[in-house]
């Protein structure tokens, strides 16, 4: 599990420790090792995700995510929504992501108003992910290419009393969803504390923090995550209940039979 | 009725003692990690959920404005509809009871329906299910040539715009054995057989079926409620199919054969009766992304027992495809479209005798429906517009149903509304007076 994790996984691994590594390494060295350095064969995550309206109204959903590589290397993610505490129409929804080098990722969504496993296309951009303030870009932004971007040490600086490199990532494909990315990355252990998204008119609209940060299995995990929309006053808080790395993860879970009955 | 709610209650409870699985369920196994919680589906637990939806509605059709006494004859529909959703999950097996409640309030019908009801047992690879189901097969969003095994309900057509409100649930054996990780093979058994509904008067009534059933009702005998409510309960008129799907690399593709009878009944003039033909199917489906849309095709062949194409009381063989995809576009609009059509084989053999009144008299040779679905959500999927519109070809009918949906959290409201169109005779034009419009409150659990 050394990468390519998705959805919550992939907004949780932002803050995931490395070891330390030189002070003095390029930007584009600094974002592919923030992004990438995790040392896990597999990660199971329970997230509580408190959506926020601008009224101060929130509603939740829980997720429940399984992460595996696969026999290639390559990555493999379900997500499902099992949890009774989740909005009626979405209960019982479970995704299926599994990386193609070759192309665009494979995925599939069980739903059950459908009935049926259907494939769909890797990404829907700007649109929100189950009514939360992160979208579909936002969720596979943490596990982002660093090829695909451009990138650029801003100014070191402290965040919360940690040194920073502030980093300018500028996608390199004009139709991305941002125009730039500015993030804040530990320089002791890699840790992405915060990012800030803007969008193609250049204007601020969102921002991502990680809210509080704790040891699991010796990795500095971080367990509350918060993305901001600026413009719309709304913000979705992640909160990672359950997770546990290198547990066992059946190779049958990471199918479409999976997605149909939710059982290994 | 309520004899029935209280044995699920009484069911329910002597199912819930000791190990209710539930909502702490977390995981494939019970250690190594931190906070991990117990072990899914451990020997001995059970997973009980309730669930369901009330609405309450209000359903206008244009007509009923044209002048006040028809205002005063008014319905707005039957307001309150509803669904009580029941599951229990063990280490093992699933047992799932589906409700769909309306109101009756002169004791001429059940309240309750049963939507689903059914058992799901696990055997390693293999699952068994048994009892009444609705099973979607084939790869089109919207009722594609290979989605054979359950009737539609045509009897409400406000309705029309959700394929799996339409399915009626059918008693079923499905056994799906999954062979490695990306391929599977079933196989369905369905010892009864019934049609699709349509309605037999009112507004929904379609000509084509009333001009049948116009002939047959002069029979001192035959009364059409009783015909289309009637389960053909003998082996003769059971159906079964096998089908296999696979994944090779990025493509999702499917093979299957179906033996079953036509949902659409055919008349037999020379005995003065309606039946159902049987045939033969089979088909092959496939899905994969292309360029960023989502696309998905089938094809099959029905094959009756008119290989002539001379014999009135049997519809011809027939070739059907459908092609589909969706992706969304500028501004985040979502495009959901899909053609359907069917070819009808020995075509010209039609009307040829003029001593044999064939079914299909006066049809064309291909019938062709193009669905296209726009949608567009806002405010982080709070706010859903949305347009769905069907075009049949060759009949030159149309059907369009925007709708505006508010959701928050378990509630929703959404106002909608249909206007058909197009060639009288044809299957939606129709309806070119039952134009509607409805609002819908709805609290789900």
């Amino acid at each position: 599990m050394k990468r390519n994790s998705k959805f919550i996984i992939a907004v949780m691994l932002l803050g995931i420790a490395a070891a330390a590594f030189a002070q003095t390494g390029d930007a584009a060295a600094i974002v592919d090792k923030s992004r990438n350095r995790i040392n896990a064969a597999t990660i199971q995550t329970r997230s509580r995700m408190v959506i926020t309206a601008k009224d101060g109204s929130t509603g939740n959903r829980v997720i429940d995510q399984y992460s595996k590589d696969g026999s290639k290397g390559e990555s493999r993610v379900v997500v499902e929504f099992k949890h009774s505490s989740n909005p009626a129409n979405i209960t019982g929804t479970r995704f299926l992501t599994i990386e193609n080098s070759g192309g665009n990722d494979d995925q599939w969504i069980f739903l059950p108003s459908l009935g049926k496993v259907r494939r769909i296309a890797a990404s829907e951009g700007s649109g929100s992910f189950v009514g939360t303030d992160l979208s579909y870009t936002d969720i596979s932004s943490a596990n982002r290419n660093t090829d695909l971007d451009t990138h650029r040490i801003l100014r070191e600086e402290g965040y919360q009393g940690k040194p920073c490199y502030v980093i300018e990532s500028t996608p390199k494909d004009s139709g991305y969803q941002y125009s730039k990315m500015v993030q804040w990355i530990d320089k002791a252990n890699s840790v992405n504390y915060k990012i800030e998204l803007y969008d193609k008119k250049g204007a601020h609209v969102k921002t991502l923090e990680i809210l509080k940060l704790e040891e699991k299995q010796g990795r500095l995990s971080p367990m509350v995550t918060k993305m901001s929309t600026l413009t719309a006053g709304t913000s979705t808080t992640i909160n990672v209940d359950i997770l546990q790395y290198d547990g066992n993860i059946p190779e049958t879970v990471f199918t479409p039979r999976y997605l149909e009955t939710g059982r290994p | 009725m309520k004899r029935v709610l209280f044995s699920l209650l009484i069911a329910g409870l002597i199912l819930l003692p000791e190990n209710i699985r539930a909502d702490d369920d977390f995981g494939f196994d019970s250690g190594g990690g931190s906070s991990a919680s117990s072990p899914s589906f451990s020997a001995g637990s059970v997973d009980v959920r309730i669930g369901g939806e009330v609405s309450a509605e209000l359903l206008a059709f244009t007509d009923d404005f044209e002048t006040v006494d028809k205002i005063k004859q008014g319905k707005l529909g039957d307001v309150f509809s509803g669904a009580l959703n029941f599951s229990v999950s063990g280490s093992a097996a699933d047992a799932v009871i589906n409700l769909n409640l309306a109101p009756v309030f002169d004791g001429s019908a059940s309240p309750v329906t049963i939507d689903e009801a059914y058992v799901r047992a696990y055997f390693g690879p293999v699952n068994v299910e048994g009892g009444v189901r609705k099973l979607t097969w084939g790869k089109a969003d919207s009722l594609g040539p290979l989605d054979v095994i359950n009737p539609l309900d045509y009897t409400d057509l406000t309705k029309i715009s959700d394929p799996m409100d339409l399915k009626i649930g059918r008693p079923l054996v499905h056994i799906s054995w999954g062979i490695g990780n990306f391929s599977k093979l079933e196989g369905v058994f369905v010892p009864w057989f019934q049609g699709h509904h349509f309605a037999t008067n009112g507004r929904w009534a379609p000509a084509q079926i009333t001009e049948i059933t116009g002939l047959l009702s002069l029979l001192p005998d035959f009364n059409i409620d009783d015909y289309y409510k009637e389960d053909r309960q003998t082996l003769e008129y059971a159906q079964s199919g096998l089908r296999f799907t696979t994944t090779i690399g990025s493509s999702d593709m499917g093979l299957q054969y179906y033996y079953g009878r036509l949902p659409r009944p055919a008349l037999d003039a020379s005995r003065m009766s309606m039946d159902y033909n049987a045939y033969h199917q089979v088909g092959v489906d496939y899905a994969q992304v292309l360029f960023g849309f989502n696309v998905r095709a089938e094809a099959a062949a029905n094959i009756t027992e008119d290989l002539k194409g001379d014999k009135g009381d049997i519809y011809n063989p027939s070739l059907a495809w459908s092609l589909g995809f969706d992706r969304d576009l500028i501004g985040g609009i979502n495009v959901n479209f899909q053609a359907t059509e069917s070819i009808r084989l020995f075509h010209d053999k039609i009307g040829k005798d003029p001593l044999v009144i064939d079914t299909e008299e006066g049809k064309d040779i291909t019938s062709t429906r193009l669905t296209l679905i726009l949608s567009k959500k806002f405010f982080r999927d709070q706010l859903e517009l949305k347009a769905a519109g069907l075009w049949d070809i060759e009949e030159k009918g149309f059907l369009v149903m925007p709708s505006i949906a508010w959701i928050k959290n378990d509630v929703s409201v959404k106002l909608s509304g249909g206007i058909f169109g197009g060639d009288e005779d044809g299957e939606l034009g129709q309806y070119r007076d039952n134009h509607f419009i409805k609002t819908v409150l709805t609290y789900r659990f």
